[in-house]
């Protein structure tokens, strides 16, 4: 699992890559988190380079979600692949993330 | 090594070597043990616990070749360091001596500094097998208790892999309805479970939950679980029988219910996927909440067709006041129900592929003609021929409830 | 070894008596006196051996002897005495016999040179004496 983070005017955008399963929840889980804890809780997850994610994987999803909403803040998710997508439809997650395909978009429903 | 004069065994059959010999020693302060001939030394070794030894090389009855030979053939308790005095200097003599096991080499006769150093060398080389054999000790005893601690954890956690087994339900068969099931923990003890039971006259109740991650930690929420909801269902069985209609809002109450005793903080998020219904005996018709489990599948029998059912739901303890819905279908004569949990679907080959609902969904349709014990024990297998192992990576569980044809 | 060499060689080293002196201390008496006695019967059980053709005891007599002379400071005959060894190992008994002969006197000239290091009190003590 592999994960960049840039900052875009206030907003972190996390790219997260390869299979997010049970063995990179903590790795994963902590650097979400932190980025929360220490940003203003405004969090894009950009899953395009994600070819797989188990349940474990999407239990990180939720813990940044929730962090960030403590925070008064929000997560999107960006770029979901049909698997991922389906695990989240499977779990109607997509009615908690808002889910975008373009980046800019995810912005500005962030910024708002 | 201790702060013990070392004690050092002195072979040689010329008195007057031995003398001067044992005489530098003793005024070094070591312990000094006196061998007149091989055996001599030979007979002092078995009986004392010496580990320094200075051999003469030619002695009769055992020479200082033989005696190293000796020594290095039986395993003593510790490393004995030896040094043969020899009278020739050819160098075939030092290779007979090097085969034989001896440490060191002193040309006689034998000079005070040398003998000090070639001691010192010696002491040395103990102190570092000394070292090495309490590292060795300590290393096994660690070894010893962790593997202890194993058979204990090993143990317990068979143990408990015999209690979850015993939580599971036989095979069921009831006039029109009949269950039957596949159960693979990846571990010993699973974060899936599942269970059935008769309420009232004709309907069946059933569920399969999945807690995310397996082994210890989610095998303990699985067996609370499987507690709780053993205990509705007895409470259930003591009030009046649902309609229809009631089933609809009742199910997905109940989850509803489940979702707020079960919530978890942020972090570490523990939580399930669930899949509750009813099974109407007489008529066929389900009625199932879905809460994050893979959808079910629904096998039309008389078509050889299969489907899988329901939009989802939330996983249950991720988020509070959460709302879940039901859906009813009702299955024909012959018909199947099949639950399973994501470690079928995601059950990769060792190319990483995974086995994937197409795959389940064919393999469901292609064993229609089977009994459904056949069908659980298929499914194993191809599993096991999928992975190239029985070591799955997810626990696997199938669930299959058939509608018999009436009699 | 010719003869011109093993002229070379000390009849007795010093620097071995006094380290031998240092080393054993008031048992440093007893074990010259012991060579001392010892020596000539060595010599006679080598005859002996050389007498009866019997080359592997002469080896084995004094391959033993070999290392108390160079233990105790006698490097002349240490050296003739390993010639010995040496042709008794060769069974070349005819040169044994000029080896044994050349060895004794030696050896009569080495256990006099000793008899004068026990005869005199050692340095030590000597100083204390002035």
């Amino acid at each position: 699992m592999i994960l960049t983070h840039r900052n875009h005017h206030g907003i972190d955008i996390i790219a997260l890559s390869g299979r997010l399963v049970i063995a990179d929840v903590p790795e994963v889980r902590q650097k979400l988190l932190a980025t929360v804890e220490q940003g203003n809780g405004k969090l894009i997850l950009d899953l395009a380079e994600v070819n797989f994610m188990d349940s474990s994987g999407l239990s990180v999803l939720v813990s940044a979600f929730k962090a960030a909403r403590a925070k008064n803040g929000d997560v999107a998710l960006l770029h979901l692949n049909p698997t991922v997508r389906s695990l989240i439809e499977l779990t109607r997650l997509q009615q908690i993330f808002a889910i975008f395909d373009d980046e800019a978009a995810a912005l500005t429903r962030l910024s708002s | 090594m201790s702060t013990e004069r070392m004690p050092i065994l002195v072979a040689d059959d010329d008195a007057n070597v031995l003398r001067i010999i044992a005489a530098m020693l003793r005024r070094w302060d070591y312990d000094v043990i006196l061998a007149r001939d091989g055996l001599e030394a030979w007979e002092i070794l078995q009986r004392q616990d010496i580990r320094f030894v200075i051999s003469d090389w030619m002695m009769p009855g055992l020479t200082g070749p033989e005696l190293c030979r000796q020594i290095r053939a039986v395993s003593f308790a510790k490393y004995v360091y030896l040094i043969l005095l020899t009278g020739r200097e050819d160098k075939l003599s030092l290779v007979e001596g090097m085969e034989a096991g001896a440490d060191d080499f002193l040309v006689k006769p034998v000079h005070r500094e040398e003998l000090r150093v070639r001691i010192r060398a010696g002491e040395r080389i103990l102190q570092l097998e000394w070292q090495l054999e309490e590292r060795n000790r300590h290393l096994s005893e660690i070894n010893q208790t962790l593997s202890d601690a194993y058979a204990t954890i090993r143990h317990d956690l068979e143990s408990a892999a015999v209690m979850q087994k015993a939580l599971l339900p036989s095979p069921l068969r009831l006039p029109g309805v009949a269950v039957d099931w596949l159960f693979q923990p990846s571990a010993f003890v699973a974060g899936d479970m599942f269970d059935y039971f008769v309420l009232g006259q004709r309907q069946l109740s059933f569920y399969q939950l999945d807690v995310a991650g397996h082994g210890v930690p989610a095998a303990l929420l699985s067996f609370t679980l499987h507690q709780v909801l053993a205990r509705g269902a007895e409470e259930q069985r003591l009030s009046q029988p649902q309609s229809d209609q009631e089933a609809m809002v009742m199910l997905p109450q109940m989850v509803a219910a489940l979702n707020r005793r079960f919530q978890s903080g942020i972090d570490p998020l523990l939580y399930f996927t669930l899949i509750y219904g009813h099974l109407d005996c007489q008529t066929g018709q389900v009625i199932l909440t879905q809460a994050g489990h893979p959808r079910p599948i629904w096998l039309h029998r008389a078509e050889q067709r299969s489907e899988l059912m329901g939009g989802g739901g939330f996983p249950v303890g991720m988020l509070p006041e959460l709302e879940y819905d039901a859906i009813a279908f009702d299955l024909a004569p012959g018909d199947r129900l099949f639950l399973y949990s994501d470690g079928v679907t995601e059950c990769a080959n060792p190319h990483g592929e995974a086995f994937s609902e197409e795959r389940l969904l064919r393999l469901l349709e292609e064993t229609a003609g089977l009994s459904i014990a056949a069908v659980a024990a298929q499914l194993g297998q191809t599993l096991r021929e999928w992975k190239g192992d029985d070591q799955h990576q997810d626990d696997i569980t199938l669930l299959i409830l058939e509608r018999e044809h009436q009699p | 070894m010719p003869h011109s060499d093993l002229d070379l060689l000390l009849l007795i080293d010093d620097d071995v008596i006094a380290e031998l002196r240092d080393i054993l201390q008031e048992e440093f008496g007893d074990l010259v006196q012991d060579f001392v006695d010892d020596v000539p019967i060595q010599l006679e059980l080598m005859q002996t051996a050389l007498d009866q053709g019997n080359a592997d005891g002469l080896y084995r007599l004094a391959h033993k002897l070999k290392s108390s002379c160079g233990s105790l400071g006698a490097p002349r005959l240490a050296e003739l005495v390993r010639q010995l060894e040496q042709a008794g190992r060769q069974a070349t008994l005819d040169s044994a016999a000029t080896l044994l002969a050349q060895a004794q006197a030696t050896a009569d000239d080495t256990v006099a040179g000793l008899r004068v290091i026990l005869q005199a009190a050692p340095p030590g003590d000597r100083a204390g004496q002035d």
